[in-house]
């Protein structure tokens, strides 16, 4: 069956030494850069644009980082539609934004990006501090700032975020350094960044890349400059006079009495409390008291206020005259270091049973109401120290002349306010 | 699924769908093919890519064993009788084949590349799943002779076919950076060396078992020295980008022609690799996404039916020429449609040295591949039993390539 040729020994060994030159030789000979062509290796421009472009995507990305800090900071930074400002939540009861021109006017604030308002009054103000504190309604629960605890380092990113209206900008820039500087009379430290501050950022927050509050754009005489975070709170603890640190802390607007109201309140001596903002320490008070002593000292000015701002743990006592009786009221004292805190439940705080509402309809021009400042819109709370029982009771009072002068304590806004009608 | 168990159920699975196809007169391997393809990730998922990428290995033991088991077709006095008839089949069902299905890719507005070489694929014949069938149906004769022939030749053919397209599109496109002569140097040395250096390697390897075999008596011993044989073969060929497809059928050609016992060797082989196939047609089935099927379009319909046509025409109208028996005439092309490895090889060649054509070719041949592999060894098993020869191994007369002589 097997051919014998191709047992042949020769013809196998010839073959077998054919096979093993084809073998080598072809192996030798074969071409060489033959399995570099799977991998061809990239040109220098190819490089070049592959770099650009993986700059380029990380540029990119670094732009949408900046988008997502911007939005989470978002909640914090509202807008003041009526003076054109940004302000940013401070803690749950307080707004900062820049100096307003027109004090006790309400403010409607717009905080996120729903177009909800919230009415806020101002609380600390003055000619000499480059902001204004604004006390808002707790209800609205408002997400508070979160302020950086340390300053960047130098070079880092540092993104500055402000409202026009509903929609929020932000602008990206690297922090440098912080300078002491003077604004009016408040010495403040000033933020130096690359940013270049324009108007439309007034009131706005300078953040770091972590959405930390570093600091506030903020006009400081004819230029705008950052405020940083820890000058606002020194500002807001320690105002420049007693009444606006108690104003600030306590929540309490308090002022020497005219005449007339000393003649109606029966003393010569103490300090009227003109307006009590809710939430904050000072909330047990009413507007109508009058602070005759704090801490048994009896109250000649407002320099006297000085104890309530010392730092100590013992509570402030005030006596009071409410209604022509003495009481003595307890408050949490607040020293100018410590953050302005909100009443704590159980203390001081007065729950009260849902009742009738009465509000002002309407103020005639040139009336004693008019001139007392009240306004359409107030919701009475007392009037001469009693509380509003009936429609018909308000009326009588308000429309027999003869009665006059009234005592009248409003709510406005986050506060209640008092005026001697007469 | 580690790997022992994925092998274990391999087999307990295509040994119990084997029997079942049975009954239902289809051959085991397709039986096989299925339970693959019902396991692989395609459908279970039961073997993972990961476990078809360690079990490939096996696989490529196997089709090592089966192309070794097929060189011996050449075995010099048989071919000196059926060789010339064997390679005029072979060329006249092949090109009608690649022409069909070339005229067809052209026609469906394929580009020249794209339809040469999916002409050159379709004229691949299986060889695994056609011998698998064979060795099933016992069956012996002429068909089964020319049948044999024509797979072996085929392959050869179909790799020499794909090398001169390539070679001709690398001259067409070109090479970025590269000189025309560089050019045609290299797709001419890629495309003889794959085939003379397999060739080559092949022819030393077979001797050098030849030789050794002299000194080996028992069958335990032989079946170490053959399996050890091709496996060096195989991985050298890897190693020296050589087709292991050529080298493997060289082996075996060498060794059919040289040993003394050389039936005795393929005998011995032939009692042992059975587990080894039953995991090559799973894990070929496992490969197969059927979910391919759908994909292919109208190209992918022309291209089953000019290769299906072409190969059933050319084998039919070769034979007649030739003046073979009837059996053959009538059968001999419906004995060629299965299509599998070497067609997914070349569309791997395809994918990496023509990436701008792959997407067509790959999702057409795989594909059709698919389909083929499953009608196929049917389409086998039909033309063995209707041309009577299938069981006539097993009555006694010459058992192919399997029997001690």
């Amino acid at each position: 069956m097997d051919g014998p040729n191709l047992r042949n020994s020769r013809y196998v060994g010839i073959l077998a030494v054919a096979s093993c030159l084809i073998l080598i030789g072809g192996w030798l000979v074969r071409p060489r850069d033959l399995p570099e062509k799977a991998a061809p290796t990239p040109s220098e421009t190819e490089l070049e644009q592959l770099a650009r472009r993986t700059e380029r995507r990380s540029l990119d990305s670094m732009a949408k980082y900046f988008a997502r800090v911007a939005n989470d900071v978002e909640p914090s930074v509202a807008y003041a539609r009526r003076a054109q400002v940004s302000g940013i939540v401070w803690d749950e009861g307080r707004l900062v934004t820049s100096p307003i021109a027109d004090s006790n006017a309400p403010l409607a604030f717009s905080v996120t990006t729903s177009s909800t308002e919230v009415d806020g009054h101002p609380a600390i103000w003055g000619p000499n501090l480059p902001l204004a504190a604004v006390g808002i309604d707790q209800k609205f629960l408002l997400t508070p700032v979160r302020r950086a605890t340390s300053l960047p380092q130098s070079g880092e990113w540092v993104l500055a975020v402000w409202r026009t209206g509903l929609t929020s900008t932000f602008a990206a820039g690297n922090f440098r350094q912080t300078v002491s500087t003077d604004c009016g009379t408040t010495p403040v430290d000033e933020v130096v960044s690359s940013l270049v501050l324009v108007e439309a950022m007034r009131g706005g927050g300078l953040f770091d890349i972590d959405g930390q509050l570093v600091g506030m754009m903020l006009p400081c005489g004819a230029r705008m400059i950052v405020v940083a975070a820890a000058s606002i709170q020194r500002i807001l603890t320690g105002a420049n006079t007693i009444e606006q640190r108690v104003r600030g802390s306590y929540g309490l607007g308090l002022e020497p009495l005219s005449p007339e109201e000393q003649d109606y309140f029966g003393t010569t001596k103490g300090l009227l409390v003109r307006e009590v903002w809710t939430g904050l320490a000072g909330d047990s008070l009413r507007a109508g008291d009058v602070v005759m002593a704090v801490d048994g000292v009896d109250l000649m000015t407002p320099e006297n206020l000085r104890a309530m701002t010392t730092s100590s743990d013992a509570p402030v006592e005030l006596s009071i005259l409410r209604a022509s009786k003495r009481l003595t009221v307890a408050l949490p004292r607040i020293g100018i270091e410590t953050e302005p805190r909100a009443t704590p439940a159980g203390a001081g705080v007065t729950l009260e049973s849902p009742r009738t509402e009465y509000h002002i309809g309407t103020v005639r021009p040139d009336s004693p109401a008019a001139r007392a400042g009240l306004l359409a819109g107030d919701r009475v709370v007392r009037i001469d120290q009693a509380e509003p029982r009936s429609l018909d009771q308000v009326n009588r009072r308000l429309s027999d002349d003869k009665r006059l002068p009234v005592w009248f304590e409003v709510h406005r806004g986050g506060r209640r306010w008092g005026t001697l009608v007469r | 699924m580690n790997e022992l168990t994925s092998i274990g159920l391999i087999l307990l699975l295509a040994l119990l769908a084997g029997h079942l196809v049975k009954a239902l007169r289809i051959p085991e391997v397709t039986g096989y093919i299925l339970v693959g393809i019902a396991l692989g990730p395609s459908v279970l998922g039961w073997l993972s890519e990961d476990n078809l990428v360690a079990l490939g290995v096996l696989s490529e033991v196997a089709l090592g064993l089966i192309l070794f088991s097929v060189g011996a077709v050449f075995e010099f006095s048989l071919f000196r009788r059926i060789g010339r008839q064997v390679v005029l089949l072979t060329l006249v069902e092949s090109a009608l084949a690649a022409t069909l299905v070339t005229a067809g890719a052209l026609w469906c507005g394929q580009s020249w590349a794209i339809s040469l070489l999916l002409g050159a694929i379709a004229t691949a014949t299986a060889p695994a799943s056609t011998l698998m069938v064979i060795r099933e149906c016992d069956s012996a004769g002429p068909l089964t002779d020319n049948l044999l022939g024509i797979i072996a030749v085929n392959n050869l053919l179909c790799i020499s076919l794909f090398g001169l397209v390539a070679a001709g599109i690398d001259l067409t496109i070109g090479l970025e950076g590269l000189a025309r002569s560089e050019m045609v140097y290299r797709s001419l040395f890629w495309f003889s060396w794959e085939l003379v250096g397999a060739a080559a390697l092949g022819y030393l390897v077979g001797l050098l078992i030849a030789r050794w075999s002299t000194h080996v008596t028992e069958r335990g011993e032989m079946l170490i020295l053959l399996a050890g044989a091709i496996l060096f073969c195989v991985g050298i060929s890897r190693a020296l980008n050589l087709s292991p497809l050529v080298t493997s059928l060289a082996v075996g050609a060498t060794m059919v022609n040289l040993a003394d016992r050389s039936h005795r060797l393929f005998g011995a082989l032939s009692h042992t690799d059975p587990p080894f196939y039953a995991i090559f047609f799973v894990i070929a089935g496992a490969e197969l996404d059927v979910s391919r099927i759908p994909e292919m379009g109208w190209l992918g319909v022309v291209y089953i039916v000019g290769r299906a046509s072409g190969k059933f025409a050319g084998a039919r109208l070769a034979a007649w020429r030739l003046g073979l028996d009837p059996g053959v005439r009538r059968f001999l092309g419906f004995a060629l449609q299965a299509q599998a490895g070497l067609a997914v090889g070349l569309t791997l060649t395809v994918h990496s040295r023509y990436p701008q054509f792959a997407p067509v070719v790959a999702t057409i041949v795989l594909a059709s591949v698919a389909v083929f592999e499953m009608i196929g060894p049917a389409s086998t098993r039909f033309a063995l039993v209707q041309s009577g020869e299938a069981g006539i191994a097993r009555l006694g007369a010459r058992a192919p390539l399997s029997a001690d002589r």
